[in-house]
Formats: C-alpha cells, sequence, structure tokens
C-alpha cells in the first residue's frame, strides 16, 4: 500500500517535473527563437530611449499619420529667394515618435534640369546644369544623410524633373521612391523655417516674386 | 512553428549574435540615407575633387563627409540615380548600366559575367543630346544586406554593359569625322542641322570653308554657341584679327576656296584658341548672307535660323562645299566634311558639341531589419 502511494507520489512529482521542464522548454524557445541575447538589450535600449522621449501630454492614439503642407511663395523668400518661414494655422502636435516622408514636391516657375552655373569652373564649361537637384533643409527636422559633397550632406534632395525650356510651367518631382527623410521626437511645432537652392547655393526659382514650391510630408507615428 | 523554421530561426539568430555591433546603437533613425553625388573630373571645377570621377570617367573613390555607421544588419535600396549626358540607349551595350560599391557585399547572380555581382541599372536615356535623366525602372530597389560596420568612403565603378566603357556621350575623335558627307537639303535650317556630335577638341579649333576645287565662292561663314536651354550664348575668340569674331556670333566674309588638305589656304577661317565647352551651330551660306537684327543672348538659334539671318542669294551653281575642322594650330591635324549644294539653295547648317559635363547622383536608403 505504502509502496502504491509513494510510487502514485513518485509519478505525479515526475509529471510536475515534466511539465515545469516542458514549460521552461516553451519560454526559453519564446525567448530564443524571437530573440536572441543582443536584439534582448537594444530592445532593453529602445525601450529606455522611448521612456525618455516621452509626450508628457494626452496622446491621439487615433490618427496615427498626419500631413504637413508647406506652401512658399518666392516673393516671401528671404536671402535673395532661398530662405522660407511659414506659421502653420495651428500647432502640429507630434506625440510619439514618428517618421516622416516626402509625400509630393512640386514647383512653379522653377529653373529647369539644364540651368547653367551662371560662373562655371572651368570658364569654358558653360553647361554645367546647376540645377541637377534641388536642397530642401527644415529646420525643424533633424535630417541625417550621409554624402561625400558637403553640399548634400544633412540635406533633402529632390532630382528636378522641370524640362521646360523658358522655366515656367508647374512640375511635381517624383522620382525618388523611397521618400523617408528623418524621424522626429515628440514635438510642437508652430513655424516651419529653412532653406530651398540648388547645386550653386542660389534660388532655384525662374520667377523670384510669382514662383512658388508646395512640399507634402506624412508624418508617421511609429509603432 | 515547425520544425524546419525553428531550425532556421535558430541559424538566424545564431548568425545575428555572430556579427552583433560591439558599439552603441542608434535606436531612433531606422532608415539612412547616402548620397552620391559625382561629376565629371577637372583641375578645377564648380565641384571639388571629392565629388569627381577619376579621369576614365569610370572608377570613383570619395569620402564621406561623416563616417556612416550602420549598427545592426540593414538591408540597402537604390532611391534614383539621375545621370547628366549618359549615354544614348538606342544600341544594346548601351541598354543598362553596371554599378559597383566596394563597400557594398552585392550578391546578384547572372549569366553575364560583367552583371555577375553588381547592380544592374537600366538605362532610361532616350536622348541623342545630352540630357538629364532619371533611371527610375526599377520596382524593388533592393541592393544587398549589409552587416554592421563603419563606412568612411565610398569607391567603386559604373560602366556600360560591356563592363569597360563609360557611361557618358562619347566624344569622337577628329580623325572619325573625315568620311561624313552631307548633302544639302537635309541641313537648310538650325533644326535640321547636320549632327556632327561631340567632338574632341583641347586646345584649338579652326573651321575653314573651301569649295574643293580651284574656283573660289565667295561666300559667308557664321558660328554660334547656345546655352543648355538653346539661348544664345557668347563666344570668346581668340584668333587671328579678322578671324576671331566676338559676342553673341562669329562670322567671316570672304572667298571659300582651295582644295582640301594641310595645303589649303583660304581667307574663310574662323579660329578659337579659347576652347569654350557647349554646343555650336555652324552655317556656310551663299555670298551676302546677313544677321539682319542683331540678336541678343535671349534668343535662340532657331530664332537666328528662322528670323535673324537674311540671304540675298541663294548658292548661283551645283557644287561641293567642304568644311575642314582643324584641331592643331602647328601641324594640321583636319576632318573634311563634304556637303553637296544646289543651286538655289541657302546655307549648310552643321552642330557640333564641345565637351560636356558628366554627372551621376544616387541616393540610397539603408534600411534597418527588423
Amino acid at each position: 500500500m505504502v509502496n502504491a502511494v509513494n510510487v502514485e507520489k513518485r509519478g505525479t512529482i515526475q509529471e510536475l517535473v515534466q511539465n515545469n521542464i516542458k514549460f521552461y522548454i516553451i519560454i526559453f524557445f519564446i525567448i530564443d527563437i524571437n530573440m536572441e541575447w543582443g536584439q534582448q538589450m537594444r530592445k532593453h535600449q529602445e525601450v529606455s530611449n522611448d521612456a525618455m522621449y516621452h509626450n508628457t501630454r494626452t496622446t491621439n492614439v487615433r490618427q496615427t499619420k498626419q500631413t504637413l503642407l508647406v506652401d512658399v511663395v518666392a516673393s516671401t523668400m528671404t536671402d535673395t529667394t532661398t530662405k522660407f518661414n511659414i506659421e502653420l494655422h495651428e500647432p502640429l502636435i507630434i506625440d510619439s515618435l514618428s517618421d516622416i516622408y516626402l509625400d509630393s514636391f512640386t514647383t512653379f516657375k522653377a529653373h529647369n534640369n539644364t540651368t547653367a552655373y551662371s560662373s562655371p569652373i572651368p570658364t569654358t564649361q558653360s553647361n554645367q546644369p546647376n540645377s541637377l537637384i534641388f536642397f530642401l533643409e527644415i529646420d525643424q527636422f533633424n535630417i541625417k544623410t550621409s554624402s561625400n559633397d558637403a553640399l548634400l550632406w544633412n540635406k533633402i534632395i529632390i532630382p528636378n524633373e522641370s524640362t521646360s525650356v523658358t522655366n515656367i510651367g508647374t512640375y511635381v518631382h517624383k522620382s525618388k521612391k523611397m521618400n523617408y527623410i528623418c524621424s522626429i521626437n515628440p514635438t510642437i511645432l508652430k513655424n516651419i523655417t529653412g532653406s530651398l537652392m540648388n547645386q550653386e547655393s542660389t534660388t532655384i526659382m525662374n520667377d523670384v516674386t510669382n514662383g512658388r514650391f508646395i512640399a507634402e510630408f506624412v508624418i508617421i507615428s511609429r509603432k | 512553428m515547425e520544425w524546419g523554421q525553428q531550425m532556421k530561426k535558430h541559424e538566424i539568430v545564431a548568425n545575428d549574435s555572430m556579427y552583433q555591433n560591439p558599439n552603441y546603437f542608434n535606436n531612433r533613425e531606422k532608415i539612412r540615407s547616402l548620397i552620391l553625388y559625382l561629376a565629371d573630373y577637372a583641375a578645377t571645377s564648380n565641384h571639388n575633387s571629392n565629388s569627381m570621377f577619376e579621369s576614365d570617367s569610370i572608377t570613383f573613390s570619395v569620402d564621406l563627409q561623416e563616417p556612416l555607421i550602420i549598427d545592426t544588419l540593414s538591408d540597402i535600396y537604390i532611391n534614383f540615380v539621375l545621370t547628366f549626358n549618359s549615354v544614348h540607349s538606342e544600341i544594346s551595350n548601351n541598354s543598362a548600366f553596371i554599378f559597383n560599391i566596394d563597400q557594398f557585399n552585392i550578391n546578384s547572380n547572372s549569366n553575364e559575367s560583367n552583371i555577375f555581382n553588381n547592380i544592374y541599372i537600366p538605362n532610361e536615356d532616350n536622348n541623342s543630346v545630352p540630357s538629364v535623366t532619371l533611371h527610375k525602372s526599377k520596382k524593388l530597389n533592393y541592393i544587398c544586406s549589409i552587416n554592421p560596420c563603419k563606412i568612411t568612403k565610398l569607391s567603386g565603378k559604373i560602366t556600360l554593359l560591356d563592363g569597360s566603357t563609360n557611361i557618358f556621350k562619347p566624344s569622337v575623335a577628329i580623325s572619325n569625322l573625315s568620311n561624313i558627307t552631307i548633302t544639302t537639303g537635309n541641313s537648310n535650317t538650325a533644326n535640321s542641322a547636320a549632327d556632327l556630335g561631340i567632338i574632341e577638341f583641347t586646345a584649338y579649333i579652326e573651321f575653314l570653308a573651301i569649295t574643293g576645287t580651284a574656283t573660289a565662292q565667295d561666300n559667308e561663314m557664321f558660328a554660334w554657341r547656345i546655352n543648355s536651354d538653346g539661348t544664345l550664348t557668347t563666344i570668346t575668340a581668340s584668333g587671328p584679327s579678322g578671324h576671331d569674331g566676338q559676342g553673341t556670333h562669329m562670322s567671316i566674309n570672304d572667298d571659300h576656296g582651295g582644295v582640301a588638305g594641310a595645303g589649303a589656304s583660304e581667307n574663310a577661317v574662323l579660329q578659337f584658341t579659347n576652347i569654350q565647352e557647349g554646343q555650336y551651330y555652324l552655317m556656310i551660306g551663299p555670298y551676302d548672307t546677313e544677321v539682319g537684327v542683331t540678336p541678343t543672348a535671349s534668343n535662340s538659334i532657331d530664332d537666328i535660323s528662322s528670323t535673324h539671318l537674311t540671304f540675298t542669294n541663294g548658292w548661283t551653281t551645283d557644287g561641293t562645299h567642304l568644311l575642314r575642322i582643324n584641331t592643331n594650330s602647328g601641324t594640321p591635324s583636319f576632318a573634311t566634311i563634304g556637303t553637296h549644294s544646289v543651286s538655289g539653295e541657302k546655307g549648310v547648317w552643321y552642330k557640333f558639341i564641345v565637351g560636356q559635363p558628366q554627372n551621376l547622383i544616387t541616393e540610397f536608403n539603408i534600411i534597418e531589419r527588423e
């Protein structure tokens, strides 16, 4: 009888231990399969960083995407039509770590993409284009790009698709495939300031009064 | 997860551990942009030497403004490729570019050895004249994956499909022009000018209009240089007095005669000893052809052809008019281009390009793998 009880107990203990081992193996597999050690450490670092930049205000969890339209007329630009400063109609609240994408970029009366340098060097090279690409800088965005050329470094570059011989008309410059600009920490934006230039660091506008550009950004909250 | 998937996951995890970055991580930026800007090689330029191809226009080696730190296994995608003055894709060898960057571990497979382990970029330049082209026909744009590393420079090369020719419109050596024969009637206006292509001039250009026979004809010769937008630009010539017209056009009104060859010694000569790159137009016209209204810098070459030129006479007889292009001020090194003129017709137009800027701009996105 005693033996029978002992055997039964032993069986129960064995079962318990086996079940526990299965449980630990399952846990081990869940952790091990989904993340190796380095990834786990990185996740911890990421979580602590996220905590540091937490928004102290209310968060809009229903709206994960926001659109920002920057519409600038050349006559309002300063520094020989290269810099702009616009005030948003209402503050743009970014309440969590987000990624910014350039959705569209439209110009009106901008120089075409074969416009030559005003002071070519060497002087014989009169047809070296200075408007192959536009450089857009926005002070409120922490743009981090790498490049071999100092002019392109930490700027948004937009290939110029304007082929208008007379430098008039509207062109949508949409040759970029990815359109990623940068990430942004929670913040409130009231003004957008920055610059838009060509390779010669001069204005892209052919008409410095009626010229215009419209940049549309989409700000997507990171999950 | 079934057994095979689990094993695969284990392998990935083990590999990820092996290539772990021992430095700090940037957890905020999941995507990085890397922009490569290259221009043609020149001793002095609007571009600094760190933005230039080597003199072969194929290879490059440039330093980044600051080291690019890739802190985790990432995938590289090409965002766009922009070229200026790339070759016309009309022949099979020009139909794509082969691009290689030494710092990227590109593992593409192919039956063609030149393409193997390189980036393939379909050439979308369909222009015979130098122009800006965006090559954006790739759909997925995936280039390769990259392990954590620090990149301080980019080096590599870009060629046509043969793996050895640069991707830019080639210059034609003067010796290769000698067999061109143009029949008048195809080239009576600027927009139908006979296209001589990009000609290799390095120090000296001389144009000499001759009949190719002993009979001289009193004709005119004009030259214009235009900007990339089609408007006129100044020629600052520095030839001998009377043959060095400057301003928005050059002209010479003198006898066209003599014979082809080094011994030709006629007066209808235009000389450029200060080589200026650009698109040139040249017209040989009958006697008393004039640029009636002084053109301005806003005029296009079509304005000159259709409005400003006045022709008093047509060609008086059928005959041959030759344009001799000389590129050496000492011993003439020349090509003679034949033009058959027909009685009553007015003017023969040529166009050619001297030098061309070369530009390649591309952007890569480096996206951290989840």
